[in-house]
């Protein structure tokens, strides 16, 4: 029942997302668009390249969409609401989603096009810069709770939320979140200016509708998992626990949304930089800082 | 592993690479229609590259096919969509002059006019490529919105844009990670042959994408002080030059640098015309500014050229 509810929730999140994007992009509020453009994706031509890699240019969007559910899947909605409560549900997000890299890569290398190939390359130089930043604030957010699973996780914010106790994870892997799920400024794999689509370029018909749906299931299944880390989960005044979780959800999607709008796609080089540099003494720092206050304050 | 790899291409790096060699246009989001570019990728970087216009007109007429000069104008002018004013303007100062026409200060007021407002959507036309190109949708709309609107516009209704302008200005000022995209990409020293317009201002300042962004935006702000302290604008109409015979030449500032047509005129039809542009001139730096850069890199570079390919002539 609760992996029924839970795939729900996701559909509607992300259908309600895709509401927003359309909202941005084309200044129009249209509640059908999703499922209208979902429907013309079914009804058109699916292409495929000359001399593909057959069996990744057909994996590629269906393994994006697993990975992306399967993160969801240890994610809580409210404290019963939960698919699977692992007891390594932290570690376990982190290993589902290392295989976002293995589907662009094959998304890459399938169809065998220079844009999508690059793209495809690209995401795993982009990987290299933000996995640590991924990695090393969910220790943090682990050390205040002294348990990995995600249940308990929102049960040590019940007082203060994370974002508050140790602000900077929280920024720290608000951004590795969106360079993981490739959306604006960190959008090198699929950057429309440069490589015309590049993973998704030789995507067609019921394919790319499959690929939009996954990146769009992908960037909620982060928010969730914000959500979960740093923004309390559940909690909150009035409103049923699984609305609470919904709705911070859904407004750190938006806000991922819309912070890319904002700002240019960011330069390979000075995303490794400043992610290694800078990004890795601070996540450090924040472990200190949180290893201290565990220590001291009860 | 040594037999796989013995006859490949080797990078800068000493690695041997299959090099592909890619195509980008004529029809690329991150570049103007028209305009096709050839990558030679070792990777993600560039080892060589050249550009080509596959819509730049050919310069001189037919031999022994007279045009008549209104047509001329407008043959011209339509020819060059991204500056069809210039254009246009280009035309009529060459066949006037031709024609042996005094200046008039009133139509030269009006036509300067014309063409700054030109300059101002050409600059803000460039700034949405741009923006597209980066990625980067708020620049994208807000500069095409203002695009739409100046082409729109009569003088009054231009001065009361001039706030938005400015706001467009400081914005991208403030703008993160604008400036370590554009900084240092694209340098082209101020002793380069064959510059002209922005990109030859810009490289009396430090000469890369940066420098081309902030040289287009003060060149939209001194053109709006123009507009304000000038008038209404007037867009290029030939005055009247009976059958006027003689050779006439011409040099407008369009957005993009200095072009210049030089042109026989007989008993009321072009003989015969010579064209030179700047982004004729343009279109062959783009080698020299994408080798060994990164993809993102040299397309930003060339992007930063504002290249219209109609304006290149073969």
């Amino acid at each position: 029942m609760n992996f029924v509810i839970v795939l729900l929730a996701l559909l509607g999140s992300v259908w309600l997302l895709a509401v927003v994007e359309g909202w941005t992009t084309t200044g129009r509020l249209r509640p059908a668009a999703p499922l209208l453009s979902g429907l013309a994706h079914l009804g058109r031509e699916s292409i495929v390249p000359r001399t593909p890699d057959r069996v990744f240019f057909e994996t590629a969007p269906v393994l994006l969409l697993i990975v992306a559910v399967l993160g969801a899947a240890v994610l809580p909605l409210a404290p019963t609401l939960v698919i699977a409560d692992l007891a390594t549900g932290a570690l376990f997000i982190n290993a589902a989603l290392a295989y976002v890299l293995v589907a662009l890569i094959m998304a890459g290398w399938g169809p065998n096009g220079a844009y999508a190939m690059i793209g495809g390359w690209r995401f795993l130089g982009q990987l290299i810069a933000y996995a640590m930043l991924i990695v090393m604030p969910i220790t943090a957010v682990a050390m205040r709770a002294e348990s990995l699973v995600t249940t308990v996780i929102v049960g040590s914010q019940d007082g203060l939320w994370n974002i508050v106790y140790q602000p900077l994870g929280f920024v720290l892997f608000f951004i590795a979140a969106m360079a993981l799920a490739f959306r604006a400024p960190f959008d090198l794999p699929t950057a429309p200016g440069e490589l015309g689509g590049g993973v998704d370029a030789e995507y067609t018909g019921v394919r790319l509708g499959v690929l939009r749906l996954a990146r769009l299931t992908l960037v909620i299944t982060l928010a969730s998992a914000t959500t979960v880390f740093y923004l309390g989960g559940w909690h909150g005044p009035l409103l049923p626990p699984w609305a609470w979780s919904l709705i911070k959800t859904l407004a750190v999607a938006v806000s991922m949304l819309l912070a890319g709008r904002y700002l240019p796609r960011i330069r390979e080089a000075d995303l490794m930089r400043w992610c290694w540099t800078l990004g890795i003494p601070l996540a450090l720092l924040n472990i200190i800082v949180v290893g201290l206050l565990v220590l001291v304050v009860p | 592993m040594i037999e796989v790899t013995k006859d490949l291409p080797r990078s800068a790096d000493g690695l041997a690479m299959d090099w592909m060699e890619v195509p980008f246009g004529p029809v690329f989001p991150g570049l103007p229609g028209g305009l096709k570019l050839t990558l030679t990728l070792d990777g993600d970087g560039v080892t060589e590259g050249q550009a080509t216009s596959l819509v730049g007109m050919i310069n001189e007429s037919e031999e022994g096919k007279e045009i008549d000069a209104e047509t001329f104008i407008e043959r011209l002018a339509s020819a060059m969509p991204l500056a069809s004013v210039s254009y246009r303007l280009l035309a009529c100062l060459a066949i006037e002059r031709a024609a042996g026409l005094e200046n008039d200060s009133a139509t030269d007021q009006a036509r300067a006019v014309a063409l700054e407002c030109e300059r101002i959507a050409s600059h803000l036309g460039w700034l949405a490529q741009t923006g597209r190109q980066l990625g980067f949708a708020w620049l994208t709309d807000r500069a095409a919105t203002l695009q739409l609107e100046i082409r729109r516009a009569s003088g009054k209704r231009l001065l009361e844009l001039t706030p938005a302008l400015h706001a467009l200005a400081a914005r991208l000022g403030r703008t993160p990670l604008l400036k370590s995209r554009l900084k240092g990409i694209g340098i082209l020293p101020s002793g380069t042959a064959g510059l002209s317009g922005p990109v030859a201002r810009a490289a009396d300042d430090a000469g890369d994408a940066w420098a081309r962004l902030w040289q287009r935006l003060d060149e939209i702000i001194t053109s709006l002080d123009y507009i304000k302290a000038t008038g209404e604008p007037g867009l290029p109409v030939l005055r009247n030059i009976g059958r006027g015979s003689g050779t006439g030449e011409a040099t407008v500032e369009t957005p993009r640098g200095e072009a210049q047509l030089s042109l026989i005129l007989e008993h009321g039809q072009v003989k015969s015309y010579r064209l030179d542009t700047a982004c004729s001139h343009h279109i062959g730096l783009v080698a020299k500014l994408v080798e060994g850069r990164e993809l993102g890199d040299a397309l930003v570079a060339v992007g930063s050229l504002d290249l219209s390919p109609w304006e290149v002539i073969s």
